[in-house]
């Protein structure tokens, strides 16, 4: 049984409950805001470095293999890989232990290109046949510069990072001609070769275990191991965070949930005996307690939803101050969903004494 | 069995929270239309048997039927052919007295245009006519009271039951109530059933039978 004049009395009387002792309802939502920002906080941290994560696998790409070969001699040929070239595409670069010095004073890394090199960097529009190049994100492309090596000194222009080149981690660096810098060769360095799977090659695992297992059966005497880097590690970390997010996560909700659930039970309870008599006149009337119930979890879930969506503001504002790269998380479904859940779930289960306590009998209660 | 009258028939029952005293050990008892006044010592179980009528507590043993054969405690019967006008709490606090009576009204099926004359029209018959737009906390005890039982009756129940209801109530708000009372009834005489549970002596001229209510429970003295 219900009219329209039920629900305005219902709204009237909560407002008019809320009016008269405001307290607890600022306290069940000071208590709700309070957690949910502490959950948002945690769950938007969890988010923030799962989302590092994939920008860095996204970078490396997830067909990427690098392969660091120390060398005696930055001249010395790289290591042979024949049998991967047959799974991909091959570049390698050398860098010696040697800096190329730019007019305006700045230190960037020298990579030596050979004649294999030379043809990759050509695919990927650097003009390759106008080395050196200087390859930069602090400065327009095109633009000639100046790079002095000692006594040397050879004129390169700008080009952009390209994406094939991101795996090697090297954001700016000189590519030269093998003997732009013919002393400098003599110095020890580094082969970088970077490796990109083809589509119908096997998978990135079952190369890098491969590698692995060839570079422990052939060591150089004396000489560190190549070095093997590829997303796979990453892509590990990944899994372990999500399923640490997702355990915290429902064990931060469902934490969050039973202390709404005590809390607001405790205020629902508390506010529903001070007004038996009236909602027992009311049930007397023919009204269903349902009704009455329903009023009471409405007006828990409106308490939670509003703490919730001062947590959202809150948690916002002390991100902005204490961890800025997690606020923009704060706004993902995976974020903010598992509290307002948690919200509701513990406004709802808030309801439930009320709901015992109105299968009490009217005359019971108006004696 | 009278179909139009208020049957009890082997009614036993006891108080949860007082387990050891019985207010009814199988109390049968009919009231057929018109004005009963129920008389007895305080604590007999005068308003317990009234709440048994309108179905507010459920018998452990026996069973109260209301007129039409209908079960106390049948949903239909306590909306629509059921008032009840309580001894103390009777409005609730922050809407008007209009809204009271409407509400409980409109909940027992009575069109909006027919409400609004009808909570009219008994206002002015109990004399609080200028009161329709007040809030409880600003009327007095006996105004209350009337308003409580313009709220029983606008529904036009068969059934109207009053506890306690001229409790403190000076002499002309105790005539007014129990004229409405006597008058609401003979509108219908041979439907309507007033149950009226009171100490107050002033009542029995209004009333067409007197019960001196003795159910013989363990409370008894």
């Amino acid at each position: 049984m219900s009219s329209p004049s039920l629900f305005r009395y219902l709204v009237r009387e909560s407002l008019l409950r809320w009016g008269g002792r405001a307290w607890v309802p600022l306290a069940r939502l000071t208590v709700a805001a309070s957690l949910a920002t502490a959950a948002l906080l945690v769950l938007a941290s969890f988010a923030l470095g799962l989302a590092s994560l994939r920008k860095r696998i996204a970078e490396f790409g997830l067909d990427s293999i690098v392969i660091r070969t120390p060398l005696r001699r930055a001249s010395d040929p790289a290591p042979g890989l024949p049998s991967l070239a047959d799974y991909g595409r091959i570049l390698t670069l050398t860098l010696p232990y040697a800096a190329a010095v730019l007019d305006d004073g700045r230190q960037v890394p020298i990579a030596i290109a050979g004649d294999e090199a030379l043809r990759q960097l050509a695919a990927l529009n650097l003009g390759a046949g106008e080395l050196p190049v200087l390859i930069t994100g602090a400065m327009p492309p095109g633009m000639p510069v100046r790079a002095r090596v000692g006594p040397w000194s050879v004129a390169a222009r700008t080009a952009g990072a390209p994406p094939e080149l991101r795996p090697t981690g090297m954001e700016e660096m000189l590519i030269t001609r093998a003997g732009d810098f013919p002393l400098h060769a003599m110095l020890p360095g580094t082969a970088v070769t970077l490796f990109v799977r083809a589509p119908s090659a096997p998978p990135v695992a079952e190369l890098v275990k491969a590698l692995s297992i060839v570079f422990a059966n052939n060591p150089s005497a004396g000489a560190t191991p190549p070095a093997v880097q590829s997303a796979l590690p990453w892509l590990k970390e990944a899994e372990e965070l999500q399923a640490t997010w997702r355990k915290y996560g429902a064990l931060l909700s469902a934490m969050l949930a039973v202390t709404i659930a005590l809390v607001f039970g405790s205020a629902a309870i508390l506010e529903y005996e001070a007004a038996a008599y009236l909602t027992a006149l009311l049930r007397s009337f023919g009204v269903r307690p349902f009704w009455i119930w329903f009023q009471r979890a409405v007006e828990a879930a409106i308490l939670a939803n509003a703490g919730g969506a001062a947590a959202f503001f809150a948690a916002a504002a002390l991100s902005r101050s204490a961890l800025p790269q997690a606020g923009p998380f704060l706004r993902e479904a995976a974020v903010f969903l598992p509290v307002f859940a948690a919200l509701n779930a513990g406004a709802l289960a808030a309801s439930i004494p009320v709901a015992f306590a109105l299968r009490r009998p009217v005359g019971l209660v108006l004696q | 069995m009278n179909p139009a009258a208020i049957t009890l028939t082997g009614v036993a029952f006891t108080y949860p929270a007082r387990r050891a005293r019985a207010v009814f050990r199988d109390y049968s008892a009919q009231f057929g239309p018109g004005v009963h006044l129920l008389r007895g010592y305080s604590g007999c179980g005068k308003s317990t048997l009234l709440r048994l009528i309108a179905g507010y507590l459920a018998p452990d043993a026996g069973e109260v039927r209301v007129p039409g054969g209908r079960k106390s405690t049948a949903r239909d019967y306590q909306v629509r052919s059921l008032g009840f006008v309580f001894q103390s709490i009777n409005l609730l606090e922050g809407v008007t007295v209009r809204q009271n009576i409407e509400m409980a009204a409109a909940l027992g099926g009575l069109s909006k245009p027919e409400l609004r004359r009808e909570s009219q029209r008994w206002l002015e018959t109990l004399g609080i006519g200028g009161l329709g737009e007040e809030k409880p906390d600003r009327l007095s005890g006996g105004q209350r009271q009337r308003a409580a039982f313009a709220r029983a009756v606008v529904k036009r129940p068969q059934v109207l039951l009053l506890d306690e209801p001229t409790s403190g109530l000076d002499e002309a708000s105790t005539a007014a109530l129990a004229a409405a009372a006597r008058d609401f009834q003979r509108a219908a005489p041979s439907e309507r059933i007033v149950v009226i549970a009171a100490h107050d002596e002033r009542l029995r001229p209004y009333a067409d039978h007197e019960v001196r209510f003795e159910p013989h429970g363990e409370g008894a003295p």
